[in-house]
C-alpha cells in the first residue's frame, strides 16, 4: 500500500462547518451590517456631489457611482478577508480542535483548500448581496453589464488571492495576533496599490478595469507575465500554508522547490522572449536598459534563495522515505530534496537563472551589432560590454558567496529566517566598514586601492568597479578571489560542521532514521 | 500470527527526545484486544506524548509503534484510520450543534451519506446525546462535551480508541457514567487505551496497566500479574473469628502453606504461600477445631498501591 498517497478533494466538510459557523456567529452581522451602512453612505455621498442636470449626464452619474460602489467594496475585501482568514487556521490550533481535525482523513491540503472555500464563500456573499442597489445605476445606462461582471470577476481574483496570503499567515503562525500581523502589511501594500492605480488610472477616468484593458490594449508582454505570476502566486500561497501544516518531517517542501524552479525559468523565458527580438537595436542594450532586469533578479532572488540555504540541514523522514524506495525520479530531482548539500545546490541554480538569461541576452545582443547604424562606436560598445562581463562574473560569484554563508549558518544550526538575516547583516555590515574607512583613510572613493580592506565587500567593490572604470579590473580581481576563498572556505566549513554533528551532508538519509523500526522486529513479526 | 491475535497496539522500544530531554524512554508493551488497558502516571511521566506518538500526531526519536498492525511512522493516514483518538483537552466548534458537530467530523472521515447517518445515529444512541442533538455544543457541561468527543472518536467505527486523561475534570456522577460507557464499549469488543493519573478511575474497569514514570515503564501487564510481582508468592488473609482463640496460630502453623500468623483478639491475619485453590485447607483446618469465624477478607493490593509501590513521585 502507497501510504504517501491520499485521497485527496476541495475538503468539502470543511468548507460547510466554515460556512456554518462565519454565518452563525454575531459578528458576521455586525460585518454585514457596517459594511452596508459604508457602502450606502458611500453611494448617498457620491450621488448628492454629482447630481444629475446641469453638466453632469446621467451615463455619468451611473458610472461614477459604479466606480464609488467597486471601490469601497475593494476596501471592504481587503480588510475583511485578511482579517479572517489570518485566524481560521491559528484558531483551530487555540482552541485544541486541530488535533482532532487532523485526525480525521482529511489532509492538510484539504484542510487548507477548504479553509480557503469557506473564506471565499463568505467573501463573495458580501460582494454579491449589495447587488441589487448596484442594479439601480443601470436605470441611468452608461455602464455595460460586461463591464460590471469583469470588475466581479476582477475583485474575486483579488479575494482569492488575499485569501491565500492569509492562509498562508495562518498557517505559518503559532499565535492569532502575530498572523494578523503578517498578513496586514501584505493586504496593506496590495490595498494602497490596488486602490491607488484603479482610482487614479481607471475610476477617476470613469472607466471600470475591463473598459480599461480594452482602451489601453495591454501588449502581449502583460499578459505573458501577469497570468502566470498571478497563478503561481496563488498556488504558492495554498502550497506554503499546506507545507506549514504538514509538519517538519513531511515531504511537502519538495512541490514548493518544484514551483520556484518553474517561476524562475518561466519569468526568465518571458522575459527573454520579449526582449531578445529588441536586443542591440536602438537603446536597447544589456549595459543600458536591460541590464536592470539582472539587477532586479538579483534584488529580488536573495529572499528566495537565502531562505532555502538557510533551510533546515536534516532531510525530512517523509522525503528520506521516498528515497529510499528507489524511485528514478528521486534521483533525476536529487537537487529538489530537501536537506545537506541539495540546500546549497538548489539555491544555486536558482541563482545562475537570471545569469543565464543575461548571457543569452548578451550573445544575442552580440549577434545584432550588424543591424546598428554605420556611425555607431563598436569599439566603445565592446569596451563597455567587457565591464559588464567582468562586474557580471564578480557579482555571480559574490552572490554564490552570499548563499555559501548562508548554508553554513544553518549548518551551524540557526533556522532559516536567522540565517538569512545573519547573512545579510554580515554583508551589510561589512559594506559599511568598508564605505566608514574609506571615508577615513581617502576622504571619499577616490582611490579605493588605499583603503585597508576593502576586498572585504565585494559589494562595495562590484559598485566603485561599475562608476569608475580605471580602476575596475584590479578591483573586481580582488573580489573574485575573496569571494571564491569565502566560497570554498564556508562550504568547506559547513561540510566539516554537518559531519560533526552526524549529519549526512550528500546522502539523503535522516539522522536517526536506522533508530527507528519501520517493521516490527523480525522476532515477534 | 493471525490479526485476531495479534495485540491491537505494540510498542518497541520507544523514545522520544525533545532536544536532550527524554520524553519517553526505550518503552515496550503490547496492548490486547478487546481490554480496557490503563496508561497510568503522574503529570509529566510521558503519558500524553505516547499517546500522540500512537495517534500518529508525533514522530518518535527511536523504536517503533504499530496500531492493529500499522506503523505509526510509515503509514499515519492507515493509522489514524484505525483508531478514535481523544485528546486531554476537548475542544469545540462554538456555533456548531451537536447534530452539525458529529455530521462535520463524519464527512471528514469521508463517510458516505448513507452510512454517516446511521453511523451518527449509532454513536448518539450509545453515548446518550439523543436529546442534545440541536444544541450547541459550547453550552454542554463538560461532562456532556467528553461524551460528545467520545462519540466523535466513534463514529468511523475504529477497533481501538485512544483516550488522554478522559475523566479529568469530571465530577463524580459523570466519571461514574463515563466508566460505564468504556465499559460498554469493551463489550462491543472495542479496545480502549486511556491514561489517568487518577487511579480510582481506571481501578473498577481496566483489565491491564502500564505504568509509566519518568518516561521508564516501571510494570506493565494486567493487574493480577502486577500484583503477583510484587507481593512474590504469598498473599495476606484476614479472619474475623466469632470468639477469642488460643488454639488457632498453632491450627495455622500446622499447614505448611501458611507463612507468618498474626493474631490481636478477634483478628488473624497470615500470609498464604500456596495456590488459591487449596486455601480450603484453613477453612478445613479451623472448622475441624471447631473455630467459628464469621468474615475472611483477602488483602489485594489495589491500583492506588501498586502505583504508589512502583513509583517514586519524582517527575522529569
Amino acid at each position: 500500500m502507497n501510504q504517501l498517497v491520499k485521497p485527496s478533494g476541495i475538503g468539502m466538510a470543511i468548507v460547510q462547518k466554515e460556512l456554518i459557523l462565519r454565518f452563525r456567529r454575531f459578528r458576521s452581522l455586525v460585518i454585514q451590517l457596517i459594511f452596508a451602512a459604508v457602502l450606502g453612505g458611500a453611494m448617498w455621498i457620491a450621488s448628492l456631489n454629482s447630481s444629475i442636470g446641469g453638466s453632469v449626464s446621467p451615463e455619468d452619474h451611473a458610472q461614477w457611482l459604479v466606480t464609488v460602489f467597486f471601490s469601497v467594496q475593494l476596501a471592504a475585501l481587503f480588510l475583511v478577508i485578511p482579517a479572517l482568514g489570518a485566524v481560521s487556521i491559528t484558531t483551530e490550533r487555540l482552541g485544541k480542535t486541530w488535533d482532532l481535525l487532523i485526525g480525521t482523513d482529511l489532509s492538510p491540503g484539504e484542510i487548507v483548500r477548504g479553509k480557503l472555500l469557506g473564506l471565499l464563500g463568505m467573501a463573495f456573499y458580501f460582494m454579491f448581496l449589495p447587488a441589487p442597489l448596484l442594479a439601480l445605476t443601470s436605470l441611468f445606462g452608461g455602464v455595460s453589464i460586461g463591464s460590471i461582471l469583469f470588475e466581479y470577476f476582477f475583485q474575486m481574483l483579488i479575494a482569492l488571492l488575499l485569501g491565500g496570503c492569509a492562509l498562508l499567515s495562518s498557517a505559518a503562525s503559532r499565535g492569532t495576533a502575530r498572523a494578523i500581523l503578517q498578513v496586514l502589511p501584505v493586504s496593506g501594500f496590495g490595498m494602497m496599490f490596488t486602490l491607488g492605480f484603479l482610482t487614479n488610472e481607471v475610476y477617476s477616468e470613469g472607466l471600470l478595469v475591463l473598459d480599461y484593458i480594452l482602451q489601453t490594449q495591454p501588449p502581449l508582454q502583460f499578459w505573458l507575465l501577469s497570468i502566470p505570476m498571478y497563478i503561481f502566486a496563488v498556488v504558492g500561497t495554498l502550497m506554503g500554508a499546506t507545507y506549514f501544516l504538514s509538519g517538519t518531517e513531511s515531504s511537502r517542501e519538495i512541490p514548493i522547490r518544484i514551483l520556484v524552479l518553474a517561476i524562475f525559468l518561466t519569468v526568465g523565458a518571458i522575459y527573454l522572449y520579449s526582449i531578445a527580438p529588441f536586443m542591440g537595436m536602438g537603446t536597447s542594450t544589456l549595459t543600458r536598459g536591460h541590464g536592470e532586469f539582472l539587477i532586479i533578479c538579483i534584488g529580488f532572488v536573495p529572499l528566495v534563495v537565502l531562505r532555502m540555504a538557510g533551510g533546515g540541514p536534516r532531510v525530512p523522514l517523509r522525503v528520506a522515505q521516498i528515497y529510499q524506495r528507489g524511485n528514478p525520479i528521486t534521483r533525476i530531482g536529487y537537487f529538489l530534496l530537501p536537506g545537506g548539500i541539495r540546500n546549497l545546490v538548489y539555491p544555486f541554480i536558482l541563482f545562475c537563472i537570471p545569469f543565464v538569461l543575461v548571457w543569452i541576452l548578451k550573445q544575442i545582443e552580440l549577434g545584432n551589432l550588424a543591424q546598428v547604424s554605420p556611425n555607431f562606436d563598436l569599439d566603445r560598445f565592446h569596451e563597455l560590454m567587457g565591464h559588464f562581463g567582468d562586474r557580471l562574473i564578480a557579482l555571480f560569484l559574490w552572490g554564490v558567496s552570499v548563499i555559501a554563508l548562508c548554508w553554513l549558518f544553518a549548518q551551524l544550526g540557526f533556522g532559516s529566517i536567522v540565517s538569512s538575516a545573519l547573512t545579510i547583516g554580515v554583508h551589510v555590515s561589512l559594506l559599511m566598514f568598508v564605505v566608514t574607512m574609506s571615508v577615513i583613510t581617502a576622504g571619499g572613493i577616490s582611490n579605493p586601492t588605499t583603503i585597508p580592506g576593502s576586498y572585504l565587500s565585494p559589494l562595495w567593490m562590484i559598485g566603485f568597479a561599475s562608476v569608475n572604470s580605471q580602476v575596475s579590473t584590479e578591483l573586481l580581481n580582488d573580489s573574485n578571489l575573496f569571494s571564491i576563498v569565502c566560497t570554498v572556505l564556508f562550504i568547506a566549513g559547513g561540510v566539516l560542521t554537518s559531519k560533526g554533528k552526524g549529519l549526512p551532508v550528500f546522502m539523503v538519509q535522516r539522522p536517526g532514521m536506522d533508530q527507528l523500526y519501520l517493521e516490527l522486529p523480525k522476532e515477534e513479526s | 500470527m493471525s490479526l485476531v491475535t495479534t495485540p491491537i497496539i505494540q510498542v518497541r522500544d520507544l523514545l522520544m527526545r525533545f532536544d536532550k530531554k527524554e520524553a519517553v524512554s526505550s518503552i515496550s508493551f503490547d496492548v490486547p484486544r478487546g481490554v480496557i488497558h490503563g496508561f497510568i502516571g503522574p503529570n509529566g511521566a510521558g503519558k500524553t506524548t505516547t499517546i500522540r506518538i500512537l495517534a500518529s500526531l508525533l514522530i518518535p526519536t527511536a523504536g517503533g509503534a504499530w496500531i492493529d498492525g500499522a506503523n505509526v511512522v510509515t503509514e499515519p493516514e492507515e493509522v489514524r484510520r484505525r483508531l478514535g483518538y481523544m485528546p486531554d483537552y476537548v475542544g469545540v466548534y462554538e456555533g456548531l450543534s451537536v447534530q452539525e458537530y458529529l455530521d462535520f467530523f463524519a464527512m471528514a472521515h469521508r463517510l458516505t451519506p448513507a452510512r454517516r447517518k446511521s453511523s451518527i445515529s449509532d454513536v448518539v444512541e450509545l453515548t446518550d446525546l439523543g436529546n442534545l442533538l440541536g444544541t450547541e455544543v459550547h453550552v454542554l457541561s463538560k461532562g456532556m462535551r467528553q461524551r460528545l468527543c467520545l462519540a466523535q472518536t466513534l463514529l468511523h467505527e475504529p477497533d481501538l480508541l485512544i483516550l488522554d486523561e478522559p475523566a479529568s475534570g469530571l465530577d463524580p456522577r459523570a466519571r461514574i457514567e463515563f466508566r460505564g460507557l468504556l465499559t460498554e464499549l469493551r463489550r462491543l469488543g472495542k479496545t480502549v487505551f486511556l491514561s489517568s493519573h487518577i487511579l480510582s478511575e481506571l481501578s473498577p474497569i481496566c483489565d491491564s496497566v502500564s505504568i509509566i514514570e519518568k518516561g521508564k515503564l516501571v510494570a506493565d501487564g494486567s493487574l493480577e500479574e502486577i500484583q503477583r510481582k510484587m507481593r512474590g508468592s504469598s498473599v495476606t488473609y484476614e479472619v474475623v473469628l466469632l470468639d477469642e482463640s488460643s488454639e488457632v496460630e498453632p491450627v495455622l502453623r500446622e499447614i505448611p502453606e501458611v507463612g507468618s500468623v498474626m493474631v490481636e483478639g478477634r483478628k488473624v491475619r497470615f500470609d498464604w504461600d500456596g495456590d488459591d485453590e487449596l486455601i480450603y485447607r484453613v477453612w478445613g483446618a479451623l472448622a475441624a477445631k471447631n473455630i467459628a469465624f464469621t468474615g475472611v477478607r483477602r488483602e489485594e493490593d489495589d491500583l492506588e498501591n501498586l502505583f504508589m509501590s512502583l513509583t517514586t513521585g519524582e517527575v522529569q
